[in-house]
């Protein structure tokens, strides 16, 4: 299965097959996907599901992934996809779900940051545009560099960096808050 | 692996629907080896060639009338079993264990005869006669579209004087 | 190395860091966890990046079939039922009669005896239908 291709001389270059491909470039992934589908859908069960999906879509599509250049932002870009459509599909279980996912409104980020620093975060992250916290996600959870975050939401660079900054800013709003309140009480 | 569970039911429910369809089938298979039984299986093929048999009297009329519209028919008949009594309740209890309905009962000094119905969608699918005697054990199985008025016409027209008060039975009912 | 920390957040709430230089802030946090809020968003970054599913991903490969134990199963219970059938069909067609005129001569008795049972049911249940009118009548006459 594996071609050896000679680009010029002196330099080797071993051109993997699709099978290949896909297990070293895909399922070393297929965790970041799910933490993507996650942060989206926030529900566990629909998460594994749609990036199930997601790995049978590629596998069928494993021929494509030699000329793609960052295939983890594909792979991501897909996962993402594959997540709108099942909100599409389940509108309102994914309404209801994510009502009862909610933590308790009544605690302030104060309360709630001693708590469980998690779901402080998650509930400071809801707060924000839905593409501000995908950028997010992907920059400091997964580590994308910001070029393949623009790849796999189709911004801009420029987009990106100013995504990311305004949920940051958000955060830290939300910290100085809490380190305020700390020092009053 | 939902999908696995969905496709091993499916095969398990067609195997048993498989089985439960032919007790005649599962008679032929236990008793393939055994010579004291005679065992008939005939066709629809066959059937199709009666047709081109001349039909002379009302009686055969009748016949090929019932035949056009069966698939199938299976015997396994003997005249010469010890356990004769034993096999037919057998039968019975494989009978009803497949689904089938019970037609009517006719019990005599000599003989215990009962006929099942397998019916689907109103429509009498299979009719199994089974006669136990002393020594005699017969299971009969017809299929296809069974027509009960048609094939009891078919004694009556046959032997018209010894029977001839069943015709108004018929007609009074 | 305060000063250096110090500098890497700066430049992280402002936008300005590289991924590696936000590598090296989460690898200072989560060698020196603290509990003031800013250590604690640390801390829930670190352990966001933790999460995995509870069930590993199933191979596209043999998503269909998920695994060999299935697939044996499934082929067994193939087999069962295609020697079953075949040996259905061996036996019955070892008595399929062949000859039209033999075919005809049974077909017709097999036909007489199933419609004369018939009709012996159909006296004895009209006997009976009789014997209950009887009845009624006596109780009817008492």
């Amino acid at each position: 299965m594996t071609a050896v291709t000679f680009i010029r001389p002196g330099r080797l270059l071993v051109e993997m097959s699709p099978n290949n491909l896909f297990e070293s470039q895909i399922i070393p992934v297929a965790d970041k996907m799910y933490r993507f589908a996650l942060s989206i859908l926030k529900e566990t069960d629909s998460a594994h599901d749609v990036v199930q999906e997601c790995l049978a879509k590629i596998w069928k599509n494993r021929n494509k992934l030699s000329d793609i250049q960052s295939p983890e932002a594909w792979a991501m870009r897909i996962t993402r996809n594959q997540c709108y459509d099942w909100v599409k599909t389940n509108r309102f279980t994914v309404l209801s779900e994510n009502e009862s996912n909610k933590p308790n409104s009544d605690q302030t980020d104060y309360e709630l940051i001693l708590a469980d620093q998690t779901k402080w975060l998650e509930r400071v992250l809801t707060s924000l545009p839905e593409k501000h916290r995908e950028v997010y996600h992907l920059r400091e959870v997964e580590e994308l560099p910001y070029q393949d975050i623009a790849d796999t939401l189709s911004l801009s660079l420029s987009e990106v960096k100013v995504c990311l900054h305004r949920a940051r800013t958000k955060i830290r709003a939300s910290i100085e808050q809490i380190e305020a309140y700390g020092i009053a009480n | 692996m939902k999908k696995l569970f969905i496709t091993i039911t499916i095969i398990m429910a067609s195997l048993a629907t498989y089985a439960q369809g032919t007790v005649v089938n599962k008679y032929f298979n236990q008793l393939a080896d055994n010579d004291q039984f005679t065992k008939v299986s005939i066709s629809s093929k066959m059937f199709s060639l009666f047709t081109e048999l001349e039909a002379g009297s009302e009686a055969e009329e009748e016949f090929l009338k019932a035949v056009s519209k069966l698939k199938g028919l299976k015997v396994i008949a003997s005249d010469s079993i010890g356990n004769a009594a034993k096999m037919y309740s057998q039968a019975l209890k494989d009978i009803d264990a497949a689904g089938y309905d019970e037609l009517m009962s006719v019990k005599d000094a000599e003989e215990n005869m009962r006929f099942s119905i397998k019916e689907s969608g109103g429509k009498i699918e299979e009719l199994l006669m089974v006669v136990g005697g002393k020594k005699r054990f017969v299971l009969l199985s017809l299929y296809g579209e069974i027509d009960l008025k048609n094939i009891s016409k078919i004694a009556r027209s046959m032997n018209v004087g010894g029977l001839d008060n069943l015709s108004k039975i018929d007609a009074d009912n | 190395m305060e000063s250096r920390i110090k500098e890497l957040q700066e430049k992280y709430w402002a936008g300005e860091s590289s991924l590696a230089e936000e590598a090296e802030l989460k690898a200072f946090f989560k060698k020196n966890p603290s509990m003031a809020p800013e250590g604690r968003y640390w801390n829930a970054v670190l352990k966001k990046q933790k999460e995995t599913p509870d069930t590993a991903f199933k191979h596209p490969n043999t998503s269909s079939w998920r695994s060999k134990w299935s697939v044996a199963a499934a082929i067994t219970v193939g087999l069962i039922a295609a020697i079953l059938v075949i040996q259905d069909a061996r036996n019955q067609s070892q008595f399929t009669v062949e000859d039209p005129k033999e075919a005809y001569e049974i077909t017709r008795k097999a036909l007489m005896m199933v419609s004369s049972g018939l009709n012996e049911g159909k006296t004895y249940s009209k006997e009976i239908a009789n014997i209950n009118k009887a009845q009624e009548k006596v109780t009817e006459d008492k």
